[in-house]
């Protein structure tokens, strides 16, 4: 039976309430002009959040130990056959020797930051797929701010992955390179021609390099990397942005687009470290 | 009603979050299905538009908190959907498989539409909402698929509660 009958309130008044309530949120909390008052949400949901985010890694931890064990237990029989158990134990100590590795390698990065940082871990990504986000476990208690640089390692380069949009008591969320709204002043790492990049908001993560001057077209090759010129306050100079995946030059146009790939693939991102300013 | 209310928007919460975290790290394309759009779709329709639009309001609310939507972003669609959805509850019963399909591609085009409409009306910028890209088919795709399981489960708790329910009378 319809609620409506039971409580005496016709569906359409509360819709209306509501409808107008999401209005009067989406202009009083000033969203569209400056998204950084968004100091609201919900504590509860922020917990709930990293607990997924740490159940997460224990269940892919979980699946990915499974997967280990059937491929020890396969190789200890054709093993039994020959020369023992060695080899299942080798892959763990191989595994082991990578996992340490790359640990090591974050470590060595935040040891070889000049700058001041706080490293956070992710702990989750937008819900929808109407927007880029990326959720960290560090907020105000850790000393984060809104605006702060954030940036990762991962395959030998450190880049820069975004910024510090909105801050919590223990978590806050990243705007990534790949945002339409964000603009990084940049310079190719080679020729030290300067531009402005941008993110196009597609699904490939793609980047575009405006302001590139026409001079540059005969010295630009695809794979150049690109790194952040610091001629803006916010980025430091010399972090790796992306490399150059295509190049287009427009008869009428005196500037050279250049679309990049990320160095950062927001997707694949664990760890990140937040640069506090000099 | 308060019952299932509160039952649909934990469990669409509650999916929003799987969303954010275990289902966007398995995943390996870069796009989701919205299980919370599915069970909000799937309730209405059981229990009607005041559950409906009432339990949208809530899931879209924490949605816009998880996110970087601005607040009240995704309220508004999800409030909107659950009532259309809603209406429907007297009408049309759902049954095990097209219906359930062809609301949730339906639901997916209106929650994407009902974003481009906020985002011309209140300026936002276009490029920061991705309407139309290979995420949103892979989006209504997803949906379409895991609607009649979505649907299956909703009604199957919603019978199994409501024989309790009659039991105790």
């Amino acid at each position: 039976m319809r609620e409506r009958d039971d409580q005496g309130v016709r569906p359409e008044a509360i819709l209306a309430v509501l409808l107008i309530i999401s209005i009067l949120l989406i202009i009083f909390s000033g969203a569209f002009q400056d998204r950084s008052g968004k100091e609201w949400g919900p504590r509860f949901v922020v917990s709930v959040q990293r607990m997924f985010g740490q159940t997460t890694e224990h269940i892919k931890n979980g699946f990915g130990s499974l997967r280990r064990l059937r491929e020890m237990r396969s190789q200890y029989e054709s093993v039994l056959e020959r020369l023992g158990d060695y080899q299942g134990l080798e892959r763990e100590v191989v595994e082991l020797r990578r996992e340490n590795e790359n640990l090591k390698r974050q470590l060595g990065y935040s040891a070889s930051l000049e700058y001041d940082h706080i490293p956070a871990r992710v702990i989750a990504g937008d819900p929808s797929n109407l927007f880029a986000s990326v959720t960290i476990d560090k907020g105000t208690r850790d000393g984060v701010r809104i605006g702060m640089v954030v940036t990762a390692f991962q395959d030998g380069f450190f880049g820069l992955l975004g910024k510090v949009e909105t801050v919590g008591t223990s978590s806050s969320q990243v705007r990534p390179l790949v945002d339409p709204d964000h603009y990084v002043a940049a310079r190719l790492d080679k020729t030290r021609y300067e531009g402005l990049v941008e993110g196009r908001g597609n699904d490939e993560g793609e980047l575009l390099m405006k302001y590139v001057r026409k001079t540059a077209q005969d010295v630009v090759c695809v794979n150049d990397l690109i790194v952040t010129s610091g001629m803006n306050s916010l980025y430091p100079p010399g972090l790796f942005i992306g490399r150059i995946r295509e190049i287009h030059s427009r008869e009428y146009s005196a500037t050279l687009e250049l679309i990049l790939t990320p160095i950062i693939d927001v997707k694949k991102t664990e760890y990140v470290f937040l640069l506090e300013e000099k | 009603m308060i019952a299932n209310t509160a039952a649909t928007a934990l469990a669409g919460i509650l999916f929003a979050i799987l969303q954010s975290t275990l289902i966007s790290k398995i995943i390996p394309i870069s796009a989701i299905p919205d299980l919370s759009l599915l069970i909000l779709i799937a309730s209405a329709w059981r229990y009607g538009s005041m559950t409906g639009e009432i339990a949208g309001f809530f899931i879209g609310i924490c949605l816009d908190a998880m996110g970087l939507a601005p607040l009240g972003f995704h309220a508004f669609t999800y409030t909107l959907i659950g009532y259309l959805f809603g209406r429907l509850q007297d009408n049309i019963s759902p049954g095990p498989f097209f219906l359930p399909i062809l609301a949730a591609v339906v639901a997916t085009i209106l929650k994407y539409g009902g974003s481009l409409l906020l985002a011309l009306v209140f300026g936002l910028n276009s490029g920061a909402v991705r309407y139309l890209s290979f995420a949103t088919v892979w989006e209504i795709l997803f949906n379409a698929v895991l609607a009649p399981l979505i649907f299956f489960t909703v009604l199957f708790i919603a019978r199994i509660t409501e024989g309790r329910r009659s039991g105790f009378q």
